[in-house]
């Protein structure tokens, strides 16, 4: 363990992974969201499926 | 002109040529190998034959036994294939090969060695039968075996001589059993199946849950017999021989023989052999007086391996086994700042402590990366927590290895009130076992992930290659947080592609003699409807699962049961355990049926919204699918069997419709033709698998006019579904065509809601 601090590479590197997990992870949770289906009992029959 | 790295490991770097050549092979000449199969190979005669036959040959595995769930004995073992009598043949033809042979109830006993006689079903093993599952044909093709045999229940094997085995290998397996009943008879079932698999590599004893334990906590290399076991023999061999008066020579040599006859009892599987080549040659190196390149010798003992068996290339325990500890040698001191595993002797014992448990984090944390792109596309989870499992699991296991090593020196003379060894083991076992299912409850313990696009593996391998070789990163930190930022990137990216290019697809699935179909819809959510059976053999654990998980599905919108027969609701335990149920539904029905209990009791334990529909209602809030009830209808019908109160349902998307049907029989089919129900339907999953249709069921697929059946069925059962005369009314409607998950596996149809297009998944 001889290097203590991040050099200005790896600070670069981790901040770029850091951002890049940032917004997949944001784009994940808002498609998760998007298709989240709530689903629940109609009385009725339902001859045609939604357009 | 010769890299340096060819040469300073010319032998890994041939290794790593000899695999590259078997890919190619593989996937560019894939029938290079059948010329050299023999005519006469058992395979040749198993194709297409279904009459019984009688076998002769030499057993040359261990013979394996287990309990099946219905209170039977199953043996198996490896027949040395010799001579086949056809029944219609009087003299018997010369075959060669092996065969995986299982017998039920075997009167006389078999054991290694024996030259026998069998009478039965001489089979092509089954290859994958449902997306995600496993490939049992490719498995035994593996080792070497291209036939399996199931024997007639009616006929006891004819044992023709004994002793025809190697005697070394007779004595190994003496010995391991020996061994293997000590261990039944000190420790409980579980115990005993645990430190069998751990000591002797006898997996055929874990229960099934239990082994889901070490896999869900990333431990489950403790397992595998490797070289964990190998280095713990060999540092246990050289410390009894210590006070001994022989030379250090003699020593190496007799650890040497230790190794291999634990790799002879232990069964030759490809970890053990690895990790005995190399300490082999470790000691060799010592015996000549020469330093030994451990990638090297890890190269050597992979070359070994590949030349003998080409295909343990593609065997996960060989792919496990080898990354693990390449990674360990190559990677690992780039984290520790250190080329050597072990402490300096000057050390306090808390520097050594503090040592020990760092290097074993390091060597975790290598292990996990290195192996994640084999382990997500064979188990499709990823085990962030294993971390901090092998913190406590690998000292444990050391001091169960310590006291395992005690047991089986003093056991056999030992007074028992003196044995301390199996109180320290049971102690050990609970805090092991403790701390694993602690571990697994966890939240974040371990996430389903799904087998990922080839391109997005290739991104996972490239990147992790790319950060465990930077050298502009010289802060171990800094190198670890960057693997581990890539890898959730790459499983981020995994769950976000799912959400694109997702077709409609309904996929009955291959569960034998039950039901279990499912349905993903294009715009989001799901349905799965039935789950195959759960006694005997766990379609949940063994098809649904696996399949569920190789899509990379965490959450089921809506599990539907179509009506309470342990061949439709058998495998939803497994489900209830292993994804996120948002809802469960149901016909409405008072269903007193004992095997429903159990899943009722669940549904409350974790409480599950529970829909109970019935005729009339539809289920809302699907984008761009409507689900329709045509069956139960809303008042009881007394009288009626459970089949006929089977949840009809009709699942409408585009100007494509899917009738799933249940085991719904005559009466129920009349009463829902009476009902007027629009049947009509692109898709028809045939109720009841296909029985025997009556007036009322003939009507009713006349009126469905399907353009696709799909007959859920298990081979050869004794219903003998489905029925010919149902077959018969099934082709007769003009341009429907027949699948049967029995012949044609699991059936995948997908649809853009004009059209469909279907698929037997594999032959």
């Amino acid at each position: 363990m001889a290097h203590k601090k991040f050099s200005s590479y790896e600070t670069k590197l981790l901040f770029s992974l850091l951002f890049l997990a940032a917004v997949l992870f944001s784009l994940s949770l808002y498609l998760k969201a998007r298709d989240e289906v709530h689903l629940k009992v109609v009385e009725g029959p339902a001859r045609q499926a939604p357009s | 002109m010769i890299p340096n790295f060819v040469r300073r490991q010319p032998l890994l770097a041939a290794a790593l040529f000899l695999s590259a050549a078997i890919v190619f092979q593989n996937y560019f000449l894939p029938n290079l190998w059948l010329n050299r199969i023999p005519k006469n190979e058992a395979s040749y005669f198993a194709r297409g034959a279904s009459t019984p036959v009688l076998l002769g040959g030499v057993v040359v595995s261990e013979v394996e036994e287990r309990e099946t769930f219905y209170g039977g004995r199953l043996i198996s073992f490896i027949l040395e294939n010799k001579k086949l009598w056809r029944t219609d043949d009087k003299a018997p033809q010369k075959v060669a090969g092996r065969t995986k042979v299982y017998l039920s109830d075997s009167a006389e006993a078999v054991a290694y060695g024996d030259e026998v006689v069998i009478k039965g079903e001489l089979k092509i093993p089954k290859g994958r039968r449902n997306p995600g599952c496993f490939d049992k044909r490719a498995y035994l093709d593996r080792q070497g075996i291209r036939t399996v045999f199931y024997g007639d229940k009616k006929f006891s094997p004819k044992v023709l001589r004994r002793g025809r085995g190697n005697f070394i290998l007779a004595k190994a397996i003496e010995a391991k059993q020996f061994l293997s009943k000590s261990l039944s008879d000190e420790f409980d079932k579980r115990d005993a199946g645990f430190l069998k698999a751990l000591f002797l590599g006898e997996r055929s004893g874990l229960e099934e849950e239990f082994k889901d334990l070490f896999i869900k906590t990333g431990t489950m290399h403790i397992l595998a017999v490797s070289g964990f076991n190998i280095g713990f023999l060999s540092l246990t061999l050289f410390f009894l021989l210590r006070p001994f008066p022989v030379s250090i020579n003699f020593k190496l040599c007799f650890v040497l023989a230790a190794i291999w006859l634990y790799c002879l009892i232990v069964g030759w599987q490809a970890p053990v052999v690895r990790a005995s080549f190399m300490a082999s040659l470790f000691i060799l190196g010592k015996l000549l007086g020469r330093k030994t390149n451990v990638l090297n010798t890890l190269g050597f003992a992979a070359l070994v391996i590949l030349m003998l068996s080409p295909k343990q290339l593609f065997d996960v325990g060989f792919q496990l086994s080898f990354l693990a500890v390449f990674g360990i040698v190559r990677f690992v001191p780039q984290f520790t700042g250190r080329p050597q595993l072990l402490p300096n002797e000057t050390w306090s014992v808390k520097e050594k402590i503090i040592h020990y448990l760092r290097e074993l984090f390091w060597v975790s944390f290598v292990c996990l990366v290195i192996t994640f792109p084999v382990t997500v596309q064979n188990f499709y989870i990823a085990t962030p927590l294993s971390l901090a499992a092998n913190m406590i699991v690998v000292p444990v296991s050391f001091l169960l290895f310590f006291t395992g090593a005690v047991f089986f020196i003093t056991f056999w003379w030992l007074p028992k009130f003196l044995a301390l060894a199996p109180v320290a083991m049971k102690f050990l076992m609970k805090f092991f076992t403790g701390s694993l299912y602690i571990m697994e409850n966890l939240p974040g313990s371990y996430f389903i992930v799904g087998k990922l696009h080839f391109i997005l593996w290739a991104l996972l391998a490239a990147g992790i290659a790319f950060f465990l070789l930077d050298r502009r990163i010289k802060n171990p930190i800094a190198r670890a947080l960057a693997l581990a930022l890539f890898i959730l990137m790459v499983c981020l990216a995994q769950d976000i592609s799912r959400h694109f290019h997702r077709p409609f697809r309904m996929t009955a699935l291959d569960v034998g003699q039950g039901d279990a179909v499912y349905f993903e819809f294009r715009k989001g959510g799901n349905m799965l409807i039935d789950a195959g059976r759960g006694l005997g053999s766990d379609q949940g654990r063994w098809v649904v699962a696996p399949f569920l998980k190789s899509k990379g599905v965490r959450t089921i919108d809506a599990l539907v049961l179509s009506h309470p027969h342990e061949d439709h609701l058998g495998g939803m335990r497994t489900v209830l355990n292993e994804f996120r149920v948002k809802n469960f539904v149901d016909g409405m029905r008072p269903y007193n049926v004992k095997d429903f209990a159990v899943i009722e009791k669940m549904i409350r334990g974790e409480k599950l919204s529970r829909l109970s529909v019935y005729r009339g209602q539809s289920l809302g809030n699907f984008r761009d699918v409507k689900v329709e009830i045509l069956n139960p209808p809303h008042l009881a019908m007394p009288g009626h069997d459970v089949n006929n109160d089977s949840l009809v349902l009709k699942v409408l998307y585009g100007g494509e419709s899917f009738l799933l049907t249940g085991d719904l029989g005559e009466e129920g089919m009349a009463d829902v033709l009476k009902s007027g129900a629009p049947l009509e339907s692109t898709v028809l999953k045939v109720p009841h698998h296909g029985s025997k249709l009556k007036e009322h069921g003939e009507a009713f697929v006349r009126k469905a006019a399907p353009r696709i059946s799909v007959v859920s069925v298990g081979e050869k059962n004794r219903y003998k579904h489905p029925s010919p005369e149902t077959l018969e009314t099934l082709n007769a409607v003009p341009g429907n065509k027949v699948f049967r998950t029995d012949r044609d596996t699991a059936v995948e149809i997908v649809s853009d809601g004009v059209s469909v297009v279907e698929s037997g998944y594999a032959k």
